[in-house]
């Protein structure tokens, strides 16, 4: 089951054939919940209150064609991944918008750059999903013994700490990367000063500026193909970490239309 | 610096009308005035208790029930005119942004006046869901009224309001300048002499100020904005501010003290002599 939502303040979404960027929110949600879901649909809503003008990139970054839907029915995660295959079929770049990596695991098809403040106690076998494709996992700060031990030695990895210090790291990880990758992003690799989720507990973490920075990095150099936000599932609806989502959505957004424009 | 105030009148303002994601601003006034009660007065910053030697006076002009935004600002406007005549220095506390068009009207009846506005947002639409007085317009009503104005910490606007500053020329600021030099004070020079300082708190960063309407990830933290105030009331005459747009929520108290703290800065370095 799928339907269109809006997105954004001036609700001007393409539609499914003409648009470029296709906004998939894997959620059980219905569209007259919007205002009172939680998790991606608090996401969309919150969206409808952000200006569509983008200061970083100087550009209104929705204009290059945005389609929004919620992507419901029995396994949403398992939908939406199907939904974002048909999307980059036609041409079009897909992001979904999940509860959880179980979204990742589903979505990923190329090399993976992820974003996680965590690692372990997820919902899905991250190390797995890390060993499958060449991998960068960056901004970690916190990991289950077991499942720190289990990650790949392929896997570059880079904790937030090492990336507070001197962010270029992450475009050196990247170097050796030649295709566009995957870009999975979870709100929990933020400090929780700036997420305020009840998953983003643990102390230390990546500032918003630091965050914006590091994906305009993995934009510029090997470029990405389809992009997750995910550890979306605690976003309450109208809080700030339903409109930092929905702001992070907005920047991917620009540094697409930005890589458009060029 | 001429005629210089000598007291100061707290305008409490509990408007709201037209926020949008959240509301609560209606609340703002009597927790500021609440904290200012309950905190510590010594203010670090400045090396004093900055309410200790002046004469201060709290007028409460209107109720919650008040909603009409035309009816508010003439209400709020005199009350700020009378202080302001009285030799003396108005600092409304709101309430929704659209607050500040009636004092920033007084004050600009008595004189050229600009507006330092430190805020999240550009709030210069012509209109915003076919409401002109909506908080998100309320810059655009100020340079109406012929006011040069500067925007501080800005980090959301439309593409419209955008063609709007290019066009103008109004004054603005990234959230993500602030911090990172000082360079960017030199844009006060191309305002007057006479200012009027508005802060909305969503100018701060969330993670110092999340009680509010609409939080904006990004924002400037609290020692930039000192610093900037310093310089500000050093090089110019501010004859009235306003604090607007604090959310009182439940288990946040952080941002109401902060609003608090804000005020008796505000107070402090409108007189430093006392």
């Amino acid at each position: 089951m799928t339907f269109p939502i809006d997105f954004g303040y001036s609700n001007t979404s393409a539609s499914w054939t003409d648009a470029y960027l296709a906004l998939l929110f894997a959620s059980k949600g219905d569209p007259a919940e919007i205002g009172r879901a939680a998790g991606p649909m608090a996401i969309a809503d919150a969206s409808r209150f952000v200006e569509l003008f983008e200061m970083q990139v100087g550009l209104s970054p929705l204009d290059i064609g945005t389609y929004a839907e919620a992507v419901g029915g029995d396994d949403p995660v398992d939908q939406a991944a199907r939904r974002a295959e048909e999307a980059r079929s036609r041409g079009m770049f897909p992001v979904i918008i999940g509860e959880d990596r179980r979204v990742t695991e589903r979505h990923c098809k190329d090399p993976l750059v992820a974003l996680w403040g965590k690692v372990g106690r997820i919902e899905t076998d991250e190390t797995s999903l890390l060993a499958r494709n060449p991998s960068v996992l960056a901004g970690v700060r916190a990991a289950t013994a077991n499942a720190f031990q289990a990650i790949p030695g392929s896997v570059s990895i880079l904790t937030a700490t090492a990336l507070m210090s001197r962010k270029e790291i992450l475009a050196e990880s990247l170097a050796s990367i030649t295709d566009p990758v995957h870009l999975s992003i979870d709100l929990d690799v933020l400090s929780p000063a700036v997420a305020q989720t009840p998953r983003s507990l643990e102390p230390g973490g990546l500032g918003w500026y630091d965050l914006m920075d590091l994906i305009e990095m993995i934009f510029k150099g090997p470029g990405v193909a389809a992009a997750d936000l995910v550890g979306t599932g605690p976003v309450s609806p109208r809080s700030p970490a339903a409109l930092l989502g929905s702001q992070v959505l907005l920047r991917v957004a620009g540094l697409l239309a930005l890589g458009l424009g060029e | 610096m001429a005629g210089a105030p000598t007291n100061i009148g707290i305008v409490a303002l509990p408007f709201e009308v037209s926020t949008s994601f959240r509301k609560g601003t209606v609340h703002g006034p009597e927790a500021i005035l609440n904290e200012l009660d309950r905190m510590d007065p010594f203010e670090f910053n400045l090396g004093k208790d900055p309410f200790s030697k002046i004469s201060r006076t709290i007028i409460k002009p209107h109720g919650s029930e008040l909603v009409d935004a035309r009816i508010q600002q003439a209400v709020a406007g005199r009350v700020a005119g009378e202080i302001m005549d009285g030799g003396g220095f108005p600092l409304s506390l709101g309430g929704e942004h659209t607050v500040s068009l009636g004092p920033v009207r007084a004050a600009r009846a008595r004189g050229e006046v600009g507006v330092v506005q430190l805020d999240a947002h550009a709030d210069l639409r012509d209109s915003y869901e076919g409401n002109p007085l909506s908080h998100a317009c309320v810059m655009r009503r100020i340079i109406d009224m012929d006011c040069a104005t500067l925007g501080v910490g800005i980090r959301s606007m439309s593409a419209d309001e955008a063609t709007f500053v290019e066009e103008r020329g109004a004054g603005i600021v990234p959230a993500r300048d602030v911090g990172r030099s000082t360079g960017w004070y030199s844009k006060l020079d191309s305002l007057p002499d006479r200012i009027y300082l508005t802060v909305d708190i969503d100018y701060f960063d969330p993670a110092d100020a999340p009680a509010v309407g609409t939080p904006e990830p990004g924002g400037p933290g609290w020692y930039d904005t000192v610093a900037f105030l310093n310089h500000l009331f050093a090089v110019k005459d501010v004859v009235a501010a306003d604090i607007v747009e604090l959310m009182p929520t439940d288990g946040d108290d952080a941002t109401v003290r902060l609003a608090a703290r804000l005020a008796g800065l505000i107070v402090g370095m409108r007189f430093p002599e006392m």
